[in-house]
């Protein structure tokens, strides 16, 4: 992690007008759901300075997605209580297009692939609030740089691409908009581990260069890898953060997410649920 | 008449009302992909265009060409109106409601038509002054080939508007995946209003192509709509080309059906062609099985 | 005792049965009618219109032995249902005498039963069906020339004067049409019979509503046909007619009186059609000089002068005088004791008039008042009669 604090972080230095020490993204005591009713997320907060990459770990049905969504403004009339904050201005049930602006792409779990379109109108599409075209070629040709294998599918339509080639689409798209965070729902789905390899190493860099990304994942140990903090969200609720070296060495963490055995790491016939017990 | 001087009439003259089916099937289908509408107003909308068409060009005495761009365009406002009025209001309806919906809106605009522009029979004048051109024994109307070639550069344009421009692209994403259009903070908004505008506007070509051939009155696009529906279906209620194919064949076959096999048949001839499409291929000649999204 | 009482009122009703009829008062008769005010066919309400109008006329000159003239109108919007509502509402809560006009087929076929079971005379039905004077009952007295009489005037027309040997027809596929092709085919065979060389062409039909009609138009000029008889509605005649312009066929066109659309009229494929028509016609159609002068007396003084906002409509107008003609007729001769049962014998006993709007008006044999149609032939400075009256 020590590469970091060589590499410089636009969001830090205060040029864009936000002044230093800024969060990119603050959540406070947010709470959300869906339908009025059902309630997901029962009070979260979240800082996310620039340039950092924040990993969120939690199991199916902890409320991850739930957390993005709202924070991109994807839920109407959410959250319902607490605050949304974008580079310190509020962003609380703002327009997902005026969230967008302000700086944050969000890449969705299942990829959200246009399936007739082609490798390179997806691209395009991803900058559609851009009006600098050389700007669009340099970044398109960057982001080849990143993704080659996308370079050389132009012209095919995303719908025949591999899953592997589509989270790469997915998150090159994003990168389009020139977001200031990138926040990325489960990129590891479904995919063979080289492949997650090769994504998570494209992760690191794009964060090297100075974007700040928000992971949501249940492959901790991928995430917790490239990670420099994390928070644990279960039952709506974050039960543990802290640096990625902490929770690496959190008991807990290692037995429920980074699946090393709380004794000998012997195969056993038989295991006996141990309840998880934070603080 | 030799044998091809027969295929030839039957093509042109398939051509030429096969152009009308297939701009109302592109206007239909350009709606049903990206929203899942069923829009039976659709034939009201391009008669509405009509109207505006004959209003100007009979009681402002514009010239042609002007009138019927100013219709086109008025068309498209109505049209993207309506989705702002009516259809976005109704967001959280069923696919049913909005079918519902857009019946209502048919007889709604049928009945503005007759109170602003009454019942009785009116006479659209066509696009050029006709001439017959003569080609190996066929008679060609100018007209019908003005019709089927405005018909053409009304399609290129669609697809120069879907394939070329940001728009365009945003409007073939929004159809595919809305949720995630909207996810990555397009204009997902302007995006539709623009879908229904687009459809609009076809519809209004489709009209004012097909009312110099009849007579305008409230009820004029009832069959050219249901022609349409099955043209899109023939072609895939997806497709964008497969709603061009359909238009055509289906003009060009319902000539022969009358001409070869019975006139009478060739009336129901249309939904029968429904109803083996259905049962053979049910994505329709260049559609695509859709895959029900959770 | 019971039947000794129905007996006295038995009697008491057959002895002042004048006074029983409804609608009619010493100072009134009233009289009922429909028509499409509002709807598709929304221009045929001037024939409701012309009806008011004719009755103020008569009124205005005194009415019938002391009785005004007056007419109870409800708009159906060409709709058989509302149809069926408004007659028996104009029957049992306002009571009619008798109805007068009423348009269209089906909505008459609609309201027949209800009309015919209330035992009310129906003079002037506003269609061409011959299923209302076949089905009269006594009741119904027609008017209009039916659709079978037309094409067969029409035929023979286009067979001994204009000399056509390949005639075809082009119908719409429902009873109207049906009935053209059967007048085609039965006055075909009589010419044929008569050593005419003639032949049918080719029936042509198209469903209701259809609007691709190049089958059709090849289809006849493929048969080669010299003349068409058009028993089509106006969209579809307009239809047909573009798509043989665009096969450059000019064949002689003879069309019912149905056709007789404005909107038809102006296209300019239509040159030189024939049109029939049952009724005399005014100079503002037929232009100066070539009207007839009783329709242009009537047209000016009933359309004219009371109802100068259908003066613009001038055949629909001088039709509605025409269906309600046989009425006023019969009310005049039936005498001061009204009674429907005297209204029909007056009406039955019309024979061979020839002073109104048709040219020979007579129900001595029969209830098809009027056999006779005029041929007008579309020219650049409008409808010109090109024949005499033609009688069956």
């Amino acid at each position: 992690m020590s590469a970091l604090a060589s590499v410089p972080r636009p969001g830090s230095s205060g040029a864009l007008g936000v002044p230093a020490g800024t969060p990119l993204l603050e959540l406070r005591t947010v709470e959300s759901g869906y339908h009025k009713q059902l309630r997901v997320l029962k009070g979260v907060s979240l800082k996310l300075m620039p340039g950092t990459c924040v990993a969120v770990l939690g199991s199916n049905g902890a409320g991850k997605s739930t957390m993005l969504k709202t924070v991109m403004g994807l839920i109407d009339d959410e959250p319902r209580k607490g605050t949304v904050r974008v580079m310190g201005r509020d962003m609380t049930r703002a327009d997902t297009e005026r969230i967008s602006q302000a700086g944050i792409a969000y890449v969705v779990e299942d990829r959200g692939m246009f399936p007739d379109l082609t490798v390179g109108e997806s691209l395009r599409l991803g900058a559609y609030h851009r009006n600098d075209r050389a700007e669009v070629r340099a970044d398109l040709e960057r982001i080849f740089g990143y993704f080659p294998r996308l370079a050389e599918r132009q012209k095919q339509a995303s719908g025949t691409l591999s899953g592997g080639e589509q989270q790469m689409l997915a998150i090159a798209r994003a990168l389009m908009s020139r977001p200031k965070l990138l926040m990325l729902d489960e990129p590891s789905l479904g995919l063979a581990p080289l492949l997650v390899e090769e994504i998570f190493g494209v992760i690191r860099e794009i964060n090297r260069s100075g974007m700040g990304i928000l992971l949501v994942e249940q492959n901790a140990n991928q995430a917790l890898a490239i990670a420099d903090y994390g928070y644990v969200l279960e039952g709506g609720r974050f039960v543990l953060e802290g640096s990625a070296e902490e929770l690496r060495s959190n008991e807990n963490v290692q037995e429920f997410y980074l699946g090393v055995r709380a004794d000998d790491g012997e195969p056993r016939l038989h295991v006996r649920r141990r309840r998880r017990r934070w603080n | 008449m030799s044998g091809f001087a027969d295929l030839l009439q039957v093509l042109v003259s398939g051509a030429s009302v096969g152009s009308v089916y297939a701009l109302v099937a592109l206007g239909l289908v350009l709606l049903y992909r990206t929203t899942r509408i069923l829009n039976f107003a659709h034939g009201d909308l391009g008669v509405l265009g009509t109207f505006v068409a004959y209003t100007l060009l009979r009681q402002l005495d514009l010239p042609f060409g002007l009138s019927f761009l100013l219709a086109l365009a008025a068309a498209g406002a109505i049209g993207g109106l309506v989705y702002l009025l009516l259809v976005r209001p109704a967001k959280n309806q069923s696919e049913l409601g909005l079918l519902i919906l857009t019946l209502g809106l048919a007889l709604a605009l049928g009945g503005l038509d007759a109170l602003l522009f009454g019942t009785d029979n009116k006479v659209v004048p066509t696009l050029v002054a006709d001439r017959i051109v003569r080609l190996g024994g066929a008679s060609l109307s100018l007209v019908s080939l003005v019709t089927a070639a405005f018909g053409v550069v009304l399609m290129l344009a669609l697809w120069a508007l879907l394939g070329f421009t940001k728009l365009g692209v945003a409007m073939r994403a929004v159809a595919q995946r809305e949720d995630v259009a909207e996810a990555m903070g397009l204009p997902v908004k302007r995006v539709l209003v623009a879908t229904w505008a687009a459809s609009a506007v076809l519809a209004a070509a489709a009209a004012l192509l097909f009312a110099p051939t009849t007579l305008l009155n409230p009820t004029m696009m009832l069959d050219p709509l249901s022609k349409g529906f099955v043209a899109a279906v023939i072609g895939g209620m997806n497709s964008l080309p497969g709603a061009v194919v359909g238009g055509y064949l289906l003009g060009v076959l319902e000539l022969l059906v009358g001409i070869y096999v019975s006139l009478e048949f060739k009336a129901s001839f249309a939904f029968l062609v429904v109803v083996l499409v259905l049962v053979l291929r049910p994505h329709g000649l260049l559609g695509r099985a859709e895959v029900k999204r959770v | 005792m019971k039947r000794l009482l129905a007996l006295v009122t038995l009697g008491a009703v057959l002895a002042f049965g004048h006074a029983q009829d409804p609608g009619v008062t010493d100072t009134q008769v009233l009289i009922g009618n429909w028509g499409p005010q509002s709807g598709p066919a929304a221009a045929w309400g001037t024939v409701g219109t012309a009806v008011d109008a004719y009755f103020q006329y008569i009124n205005d000159q005194g009415g019938i032995h002391g009785r005004q003239l007056v007419l109870a109108t409800r708009d159906d919007g060409y709709d058989p249902a509302r149809t069926v509502a408004a007659v028996r509402e104009l029957i049992d809560r306002e009571g009619v005498f008798a109805f007068v006009a009423g348009v269209g087929t089906a909505n008459g076929l609609a309201a027949m039963p209800l009309i015919q079971r209330a035992g009310v005379p129906w003079i002037g039905p506003a269609t061409g069906s011959e299923e209302f004077a076949e089905n009269s009952n006594g009741l119904i007295f027609a008017t209009f020339t039916d659709y079978e009489v037309e094409a067969i005037l029409m035929t023979r027309h286009a067979v001994t004067e204009l000399g056509s040997k390949n005639i075809a027809i082009f119908y719409q596929n429902d009873g109207y049409g049906q009935a053209g092709l059967r007048g085609l085919e039965a006055e075909i065979e009589r010419l044929r019979a008569e050593g005419h060389d003639v032949t049918v062409g080719d029936r042509v039909s198209y469903e209701r509503g259809t609007t691709n009609l190049g089958v059709q138009a090849l289809r006849l000029r493929g048969a080669g046909a010299d003349s068409v008889l058009m028993f089509s509605d106006p969209t579809a005649a307009a239809n047909l007619v573009n798509e043989f312009q665009r096969l450059d066929y000019k064949p002689q066109m003879l069309a019912t009186v149905t056709l007789l659309d404005p909107s038809l009229l102006s296209n300019p494929g239509m040159q030189g059609a024939l049109f029939s028509v049952f009724l005399r016609l005014p100079s503002v159609i037929v232009g100066e000089g070539n009207g007839d002068p009783i329709a242009d007396a009537l047209y000016r003084d009933v359309i004219v002068a009371y109802a100068p906002q259908i003066a613009a409509d001038p055949f629909r107008a001088l039709a509605g005088i025409a269906f309600a003609e046989p009425l006023v007729l019969a009310l005049e001769a039936a005498g001061p004791d009204l009674t429907r049962a005297g209204l029909v014998a007056a009406l039955e006993q019309i024979d061979g008039y020839q002073d109104g709007l048709y040219h020979n008006l007579s129900f001595a044999n029969g209830y098809k008042g009027n056999n006779s149609v005029m041929l007008l032939q579309v020219t650049p400075q409008g409808l010109r009669p090109v024949s005499g009256w033609l009688e069956l």
